[in-house]
């Protein structure tokens, strides 16, 4: 009958009973003196290999001599079975040979509690013959069996039982047996004897010829399906002291919608007018263990039911009475130190702020999303435009030397021109510009790139731009001072700024000289000039625009985006010389993107190639989990010591990546905080785990401030998924879903 | 699910209901993607329930930080779950029980059966705490109505 069956129908008293479980065993306490009857628990031990046989064959010996023969003739303790192994009596007419055997079994008790049996049995599978019955003694024979053992037992039958059956036969020990078993356990070996029972323990001459064998296996038969067996029965029943004066009160509870929970502690006052308590030692009592049950005064104790599993904080007594304290166990897993530590003797170049610290612990998926940064670099003032008449196109389109140059422009300008004067010559105007990017990072990538220039004047056809190759100061000869084919192009219509997008191409000659070289760009009237299309007669294309003499909110830009962002995980230096970081303290399943500052520590983050830089997921050191930590080593466009580096990645796997909160939430209290199923409810977690995944719930993030105890970090968590953590009455922490 | 009765179960004149009108929230502000580097949640959101609103003549907000939800699915449930456990005026049941009761624990659903005036009620809720005089075996039992 269950408890909440019985409870509610019993008509017996109620009982409280507390336990206190010491190093030295477990304190049991009621108030008043009271003994609860147990549940029965079934031991088999099986018999050592050294159990055998001894007999006494005699052709002149009467039975009376054979039967208290002090030596026998005969010991065999290796075989497997044997006919007369339970005992025999046999008597042969035709030989005059009269003779008696015994078995001897051995079984070995120290491995066991000493808890107080309620039963014992003998069992010996039954081999060939069963003439008659069998007993069984206490045997007093040698660690090994000799002849001289053949008389080696003592006292009365523990018990005896006919051999007529098949399979084991048992033989059921009476109060005698039981106790000298109980004599030994924990402390020694069950010795046993069995004999023929109807003649040789009850001293009956048989008559002539008459044979009573009663056959057995040995320890020697392989397996242990017909091995000699001792069966033991225990209660577990308890004596519970009556010291207890007042229980106390216990209060819990939790929240429906916040995820925390509350635990009162238990004081409990017990008597002590003999001084027991005081005369223990102090210490004992500190953290262990005490639970609180209740029941009925007729159940057995394993029907009582467990309200309340603490730890004692804190004790006090007087001259008759001794007071403890029980506070909720989360104190004895919940304040336990957890995550691995740095220190200077494996890192002995990291800064001091680093060694101690402990390392970040990382689950789920980690990722933010990135954006595309411009920077802007202004032309140099060497900017400026030349220009070649002609009365034939083809020269326009083909010189090599410009007619007029001018780079000192401070204002408008038709900057690039495709023109044909009414009845007169051909013009072309081709505008070349200079941006240093040696002052930008070197590791920058580019990730678009485009040509600014504010339009002044006419936007009458498209501007195209392509790579310069003037030189540094523009004269007439860099008239064809370009190369390749245009980088992009685009219609002088606009107004303002307008861009000229570059192709990949375009982006791959910018992205070269970024921290070392000056981009040099030509600008030409797309349509005519760059198209070699002669322009009609009297008709002129051109599309103005201001160079960089200008004012500064219209002057030409080189306008580079890079791919900017933070990731979501901070990163600790934990080794200079080689640029070393740590990520995590233990392994990773991923590490997808770096950032670092974009020029110095204070400035804001960019996305490093990830050529520059060596991921180990995996790097071996001893105080990680499981002795493995994630580092990233950058081997170049390594940050400054005093940047903030930080990463995306994907935390740690079980089969794997842990992304179900219950998972996260299971494997940091047991990895972390080595709490087993034994202090945690595991058939709630895999109950919530189930709803978590129909919900298809994503957990992710990153355990880092060790300030925290590990249950205000689990709280955090349960918080974010409208989850409540709490102990239960059994004291097992356990966790449900509210919504 | 078991009932108990306030009539058998329950002990005499000890049953009383109270609404948790703290618990009350029509507009759940609610944070994630939170941004350890800058301790900041990137994403905020917003889940309202205007009717109720309307009913109460004013706003119940609550702030919910998901320090540990990264997508918007995750968040989205949780948040529109907290809503509609909230935006109603829960029950909070208060009473005295025999140690029957003990035969569930913290947020174990069961059935009371009681007397609201003449009217014969039967709520199911979900009980939130339980303090025990382990000395006179008396349990206190405080629940909250399942919406």
């Amino acid at each position: 009958m269950t408890f909440a069956a019985k409870s509610l129908l019993h008509t017996n008293k109620p009982i409280v009973v507390m336990e206190i479980a010491l190093d030295a065993g477990t304190l049991y306490f009621s108030n008043h003196d009271a003994e609860f009857g147990g549940a029965e628990v079934i031991e088999t031990l099986y018999s050592s290999i050294k159990d055998g046989y001894v007999l006494y064959s005699s052709a002149s010996d009467t039975f009376a001599v054979v039967r208290a023969g002090t030596t026998g003739t005969s010991v065999n303790d290796s075989s497997v079975s044997y006919v007369g192994g339970a005992g025999y009596v046999h008597r042969d007419d035709f030989m005059a040979t009269m003779a008696i055997g015994r078995g001897f079994f051995y079984f070995d008790l120290l491995g066991l509690a000493a808890d107080k049996i309620a039963g014992a049995k003998l069992s010996l599978y039954k081999y060939d013959h069963g003439d008659s019955s069998a007993s069984v003694q206490q045997g007093t024979q040698a660690g090994t069996l000799t002849t001289a053992d053949y008389n080696n037992f003592t006292g009365s039958e523990f018990g005896h039982t006919s051999w007529a059956g098949s399979g084991y036969i048992d033989i059921d020990f009476d109060a005698a047996g039981i106790a000298y078993i109980q004599t030994l356990i924990g402390s020694g070996t069950a010795k046993l004897c069995a004999r023929e029972y109807e003649h040789d323990y009850s001293n009956s001459e048989p008559g002539t010829p008459e044979s009573y064998f009663n056959g057995c296996f040995f320890s020697d038969e392989a397996g242990t399906t017909k091995n000699p067996k001792l069966t033991l029965t225990y209660n577990d029943a308890r004596f519970y002291e009556g010291r207890v004066l007042s229980f106390g009160s216990l209060s819990r509870s939790v929240s429906n919608v916040e995820g925390d929970f509350e635990i009162s502690d238990i004081k409990t006052t017990l008597s002590d007018a003999d001084g027991y308590f005081k005369a223990l030692n102090q210490d004992l009592f500190l953290n262990r263990v005490v639970t609180y049950k209740i029941g009925f005064e007729d159940d057995d104790i394993s029907d009582f039911k467990t309200i309340f599993v603490g730890a004692i904080s804190d004790f006090s007594y007087d001259e008759a009475t001794f007071s403890i304290t029980v506070k909720d166990i989360t104190s004895n897993y919940m304040e336990r130190d957890y995550g691995g530590i740095l220190s200077s003797t494996d890192f002995p170049n990291a800064n001091d702020d680093i060694i101690n610290k402990k390392m970040p612990i990382m689950y789920g998926e980690h990722t933010n999303p990135t954006k595309a940064t411009p920077i802007d670099r202004i032309g140099t003032s060497k900017d400026g435009n030349i220009y070649h008449n002609d009365a034939l196109w083809a020269n326009v389109y083909g010189a090599a030397t410009g007619t007029g140059a001018d780079d000192t422009q401070t204002g408008s300008y038709y900057a690039t021109e495709a023109k044909k004067f009414a009845g007169g010559n051909y013009m072309a105007q081709r505008s070349f510009f200079y941006f240093d990017l040696s002052g930008v990072s070197g590791n920058l990538i580019a990730t678009a790139v485009s040509l600014s220039l504010f339009k002044s004047l006419n936007g009458d056809s498209s501007v195209s731009v392509q790579q310069g190759t003037q030189a540094s100061t523009l004269t007439t000869a860099d008239y064809d001072a370009f190369t390749g084919t245009k980088f992009g192009h685009t219609s002088w219509a606009g107004s303002g700024y307008i861009d000229i997008v570059f192709d990949a191409a375009g982006i791959a000659y910018v992205q070269a000289l970024i921290g070392s070289g000056t981009a040099k760009l030509c600008a030409r009237e797309y349509e005519h000039d760059y198209s070699n299309s002669a322009p009609g007669d009297g008709i002129d294309y051109s599309n103005g625009l201001i160079y960089s003499e200008g004012s500064a909110d219209e002057v030409p830009l080189l306008k580079i985006t890079y791919t900017s962002g933070v990731g979501v995980i901070p990163c600790y230096l934990i080794d200079p010389t080689k640029d070393k970081w740590l990520v995590a303290g233990h392994a990773m399943s991923a590490i997808n993107d770096v950032f670092i500052p974009f020029d110095d520590a204070e400035s804001e983050p960019r996305l490093v190639d990830s050529a520059n830089y060596t991921i180990a997921l995996t790097e071996t050191y001893a105080n990680g989990l499981d002795a493995d930590i994630t580092t990233v080593t950058f081997d170049a466009d390594a940050p400054p010591a005093n940047a903030v580096v930080t990463v995306n990645g994907d935390g740690i796997t079980d089969g794997g990546l842990l992304q179900n909160p219950i998972d996260i939430i299971k494997h940091f209290i047991t990895e972390y905080l080595s709490m087993t199923t034994s202090q945690y409810n595991a058939t709630d977690f895999t109950a919530q785990t189930t709803i978590a995944t129909n919900r298809s719930y994503i957990g992710a993030g990153i355990i880092s401030d060790f300030s925290k105890r590990p249950l205000e970090h689990i709280e955090e968590i349960a918080r974010s998924f409208g989850l409540t953590v709490f102990f239960d009455e059994d004291g097992l922490f356990t966790l449900k879903f509210v919504n | 699910m078991t009932t108990y009765s306030d009539t058998n179960d329950i002990l005499a004149d000890s049953y009383s209901v109270r609404p948790a009108i703290d618990d009350i929230a029509t507009r759940i502000y609610y944070m994630y993607q939170f941004l350890y580097i800058s301790s900041l949640f990137l994403i905020e959101d917003l889940k309202t329930d205007s009717t109720q609103e309307t009913n109460f003549g004013r706003t119940y907000p609550r702030y919910v930080e998901m320090l540990w939800v990264r997508d918007k699915t995750t968040a989205d449930d949780i948040a529109t779950r907290i809503l509609a456990r909230t935006k109603t005026l829960q029950l909070i049941s208060e009473f005295q029980a025999t140690i029957a009761i003990l035969a569930n624990d913290l947020l174990s659903e069961i059935n009371i059966n009681y007397y609201a005036g003449p009217v014969l009620v039967t709520d199911t809720m979900t009980i939130t705490k339980i303090e025990i005089d382990l000395d006179t075996l008396v349990v206190s039992i405080e629940a909250t109505k399942i919406p």
